[in-house]
């Protein structure tokens, strides 16, 4: 598979210790496309070592609009289902070149690791160091240790490490899509995390075609109004959280926008420094980038102020905690009640429809309504506009905003940038195998 | 033409540009290439070579590091038949000097037209860069591309014209015109003027840029501009020529069944030879890490004459990277017993350091003791790596003749 | 004329930084760009955009735009070296203009058109 891949499967054994390389097949290409078309094959080939896999999508990392997200598949040690959800910020376009499309991760470790996966080697390493620190002390402990702080991590925290239910895999220092408990999985595998650098380089087959498509689409895109705004806030007040912007104001710093993504999904709060402040702060951890939409409203809705709902969001991502389950089970209404609450909530989460993908992401089209009536006509293409998105590597919430990047434009661009012949039947296929 | 057998001076008071002589032989099909520290020059390592290349850098450290065995080792080299070939501080060395230790390498009766003593002090002090040297200063009068034109000397036909870069290189007056191989002609629309325009013609306009100087059996060749930098083709291909004519002089015909690969050489190909290589790519990938986060930082080292900045080490580990992705496409690949264990601890070594100064550049902590540490270390990898990776791109070179030898004249049955 | 960064606009996206690499290499790559989305600091939720031009480095800060000047002394007392050979690692910004058809390529894929020609 020479274009818009690394060629490489990595596949890790913990329980031996054992990394191995298989070749990226085109033939899986052409069978499954990629993202969760593929994590969900090489979860069943794996499926009696309880793998974790990590996919990078097929348009991941290049000039397609919103190219940002890399995903994980698993099953959830919670609903005991195989689901998804993706990586976002910067570290899903890490991964891709980090040197694996894919990466497998089956069995135990006897001793706590971390998979340091870089350029295309991938280290098993002792998380002695880490383990039992929280996920940004983590993250520090191994972007000084490595000397980069371009290091993209996934890392679970004490949550993760005690088993909870609710334990997340956060990426860097932020929450996650994870809803599914993933945090628990890891930590019984004894793994700490990844942490992912990759300087590599993709090859596109028709490069020139490629970009000067992408900037067409990009242009179609940048038609739409709502990328006059910025951030959470808008989003909220989309979704029917009325005051949202009002209520975040006071801490509200700036916004910020995953790989490629025209969009700034994320909105930084300062809490412990003046959020006017422009220059960079003299303290280390002056406030907290928020991404998770669901958790903010819920604090809203328990009546915290938007600082106390930051410093919730904080604690949860050191704690490596999913902050929608402490705001929801837990129901506290103060933050010292709150932040004490991470070792006893108890309850289920609901995740709805069939339970594959995260509820991270708003149920409903955001900004467009993509033309869209009733709430079953909108569950159901939620559900497949979060299958196409983690098949082809788009930042998830964005997708749900942008009616232009079509299914037809990502098998436009795939084929563009491969070289190969995908149909919307083939994805229609792939749609069926993993929605059911 | 056998593939001349090429020495590179990688040792102490050497810049980057080094690097560039590798690409330009590489990509020119010269395979046997050795890498040369001070202690092989001086240690006489280098009576074997065809061509020995010294490049650009810190020219009194260089002449420092030699010291006066190295410098009667190269003198001997020459006149026993090698071909010398110096580029910037390459080219000052062996130009008559009073200053130590550059009076060691008197090899030359060539004058330098950059030098203070030629012109009126006033003028010379509007002139931003000066370097001591002897009872006077060198100057650069103009930075990035030059033209060049060559002389009657080189060729009584016809003339051509092609530019090249100076980055401090000389300006040279020769005793004997015939040495004069190519002048400088004029400047370009990228020349930088670091003095006034009347100066800088009057320093450099009509003064030899090439210098081809006979001694006894061998050859000097000085270039005052880096005709070796990968972005100027025509004169990378002038060295290449100037090389091609000399071998061919000395040898003008090797029988090919002559050809015997290194015999203590390891063939190592698949599985065995990618498990081999993945030490040394797992510890060039965390130096390059580290070398990238440092490359914007706010900082530099003065080492000896010199200016180093985070993005030179960069810049050695990239020339190594991209040729691990070539070696990694090899079938088979040729290598000295013991020496990738040797790279793979010197790569870890590296990386140590280069953590080691990031730490200290983060915490404002002085950090020359650890860059002096890391050039060299920089240094000794490259000369390693370079060493398995040529003696692979030769053994591969030599097979393939091999074969095209035996398509052409089968043995008989 | 050269290229102007508004530092608050940016969304730290790193299109600029993709595409301008792509200019120089080809394929998909981050290593070879003039423009970089400087993104050390996150904790502190400090970015802003590095563009190396010909003789400087731009530093567009949210707090105000530096110009510094490259091979400039850190002692500023010290003359740089012009003896100093390029690292070639990193040529400087040209405007993309061998791109007849895009113009400079960050501000042509700048999703918040932060980049602008000066």
């Amino acid at each position: 598979m020479e274009y818009l891949s690394t060629e490489k499967i990595l596949v890790v054994d913990l329980g031996t210790a054992h990394v191995e390389e298989e070749e990226m097949d085109e033939a899986l290409v052409e069978q499954k496309i990629g993202g969760i078309g593929i994590t969900k094959y090489l979860y069943e080939k794996y499926m009696d070592d309880d793998p974790v896999v990590i996919g990078t999508g097929l348009l991941s990392g290049t000039t397609y609009p919103a190219s940002a997200s890399a995903q994980i598949t698993a099953k959830s040690p919670v609903t005991g289902k195989v689901c998804h959800f993706p990586v976002i910020y910067k570290l899903g376009v890490e991964i891709k070149y980090c040197g694996f499309d894919y990466i497998v991760v089956k069995g135990r470790s006897d001793t706590p690791v971390y998979l340091w996966i870089h350029d295309g080697v991938a280290d098993i390493s002792d998380a002695s160091d880490v383990w039992g620190k929280n996920v940004w002390e983590s993250t520090d402990a191994l972007r000084k240790f490595v000397g980069d702080e371009l290091l993209q991590t996934m890392m679970i925290g004490p949550a993760g490490e005690k088993g909870s239910d609710y334990a997340q895999v956060c990426f860097n220092h932020w929450g996650s899509p994870d809803r599914f408990g993933f945090g628990k999985l890891f930590g019984a595998k004894n793994l700490k995390g990844f942490a992912f650098r990759g300087m590599g380089m993709i090859e596109v087959a028709e490069p020139e075609e490629f970009v000067e498509q992408s900037l067409e689409l990009l242009k179609a895109v940048k038609e739409n109004s709502f990328l006059e705004k910025k951030g959470l806030a808008p989003v909220l007040d989309a979704l029917g959280e009325e005051g949202a912007e009002e209520w975040m104001a006071p801490v509200t710093h700036r916004h910020s926008a995953d790989y490629f993504t025209p969009y700034a999904t994320n909105t930084a709060f300062f809490l412990d420094e003046d959020p006017t402040l422009l220059k960079e702060s003299k303290k280390d951890e002056p406030g907290v980038l928020i991404s998770d939409i669901y958790a903010l409203i819920e604090f809203k809705k328990l009546g915290l102020s938007a600082s106390d709902a930051g410093q919730a969001l904080k604690a949860c991502a050191k704690y490596g905690i999913d902050p929608f389950a402490v705001a929801t089970l837990g129901k506290k209404t103060r933050l010292e009640e709150i932040t004490g609450s991470f070792d006893t909530i108890t309850g289920t989460l609901p995740i709805p429809g069939k339970g594959l993908f995260s509820p991270w992401c708003p149920a409903a089209p955001v900004f467009n309504d993509f033309n869209l009536s009733g709430d079953d006509e909108i569950k159901t293409w939620w559900e497949r506009r979060q299958a196409v998105a983690m098949i082809f590597g788009i930042q998830p919430v964005f997708a749900l905003m942008c009616p232009e990047l079509t299914e037809e434009s990502m098998l436009e661009f795939a084929n563009i940038g491969t070289g190969l012949e995908l149909t919307q039947e083939v994805l229609d296929a792939v749609l069926d195998d993993i929605c059911g | 033409m056998n593939d001349p057998k090429i020495g590179i001076y990688a040792g102490s008071g050497t810049s980057h540009s080094w690097l560039w002589f590798v690409d330009l032989f590489e990509k020119a099909g010269f395979y046997d290439l050795q890498f040369l520290t001070e202690d092989a020059v001086q240690n006489d390592d280098i009576k074997t070579l065809d061509v020995l290349i010294l490049s650009g850098g810190d020219t009194f450290a260089v002449a420092e590091s030699l010291g006066k065995k190295g410098g009667d080792n190269i003198r001997a080299f020459v006149e026993n038949g090698g071909i010398y070939i110096g580029s910037c501080a390459g080219a000052y060395l062996p130009m008559n000097s009073s200053k130590p230790p550059l009076d060691l390498f008197n090899f030359v009766d060539v004058k330098i037209t950059n030098l203070s003593k030629s012109f009126p002090m006033a003028q010379v002090k509007t002139c931003k860069f000066c370097t001591a040297y002897g009872c006077d200063y060198v100057f650069h009068p103009v930075r990035e591309a030059v033209s060049l034109k060559t002389t009657s000397f080189f060729d009584k036909e016809k003339t051509v014209e092609f530019p090249a870069p100076l980055y401090g290189g000389p300006g040279m007056k020769a005793r004997d015109p015939s040495w004069v191989l190519a002048v400088y002609e004029r400047f370009t629309p990228k020349t930088s003027f670091l003095t006034t325009r009347k100066i800088a013609e009057k320093t450099l306009i009509g003064q030899g840029a090439v210098l081809k100087i006979p001694h006894k059996e061998g050859v000097f060749y000085l270039l005052g501009p880096h005709l070796e930098h990968p972005k100027f083709k025509q004169a990378n291909q002038f060295i290449a020529d100037a090389i091609c004519r000399e071998i061919s002089k000395k040898h003008p015909y090797i029988d090919p069944a002559e050809k015997k690969m290194g015999a203590a050489r390891q063939q190592l190909s698949g599985k065995k030879a990618k498990e081999l290589l993945l030490p040394i790519r797992r510890e060039l990938s965390n130096s390059r890490i580290v070398a990238g986060s440092l490359e914007f930082l706010p900082v530099q080292w003065q080492i000896g004459q010199k200016t180093y900045e985070p993005q030179k080490i960069r810049v050695y580990l990239e020339a190594l990277w991209k040729r691990l992705n070539v070696l990694d496409k090899f079938k088979t690949i040729s290598l000295d017993p013991g020496i990738s264990e040797k790279i793979a601890t010197s790569a870890g070594r590296t990386t140590m350091e280069l953590r080691r100064i990031k730490q200290q550049i983060d915490a404002d902590q002085e950090s020359l003791e650890t860059a002096v540490v890391i050039f060299d270390l920089l240094h000794a990898l490259a000369i390693l790596f370079f060493d398995l990776y040529f003696s692979t791109l030769s053994t591969e070179k030599m097979h393939r003749q091999t074969v095209k030898d035996l398509m052409a004249s089968p043995p008989s049955p | 004329m050269g290229i102007k960064i508004d530092a608050l606009k940016c969304t730290n996206c790193m299109a600029c930084e993709m595409v301008c690499s792509y200019h120089r290499d080809d394929g998909f790559a981050f290593l070879s760009a003039c423009i970089v989305a400087y993104r050390a600091k996150e904790k502190k939720d400090y970015f802003g955009v590095l563009l190396k031009e010909e003789e400087v480095l731009i530093v567009a800060r949210p707090d105000g735009t530096e110009i510094n000047k490259i091979g400039e002394e850190a002692d500023p007392d010290r003359e740089a070296d012009a003896s100093a050979k390029p690292m070639l690692l990193r040529e400087s910004c040209d405007l993309c203009e061998d791109m007849d058809d895009y113009g400079p390529m960050c501000l042509a894929f700048c999703p918040v058109d932060a980049i602008t020609l000066d």
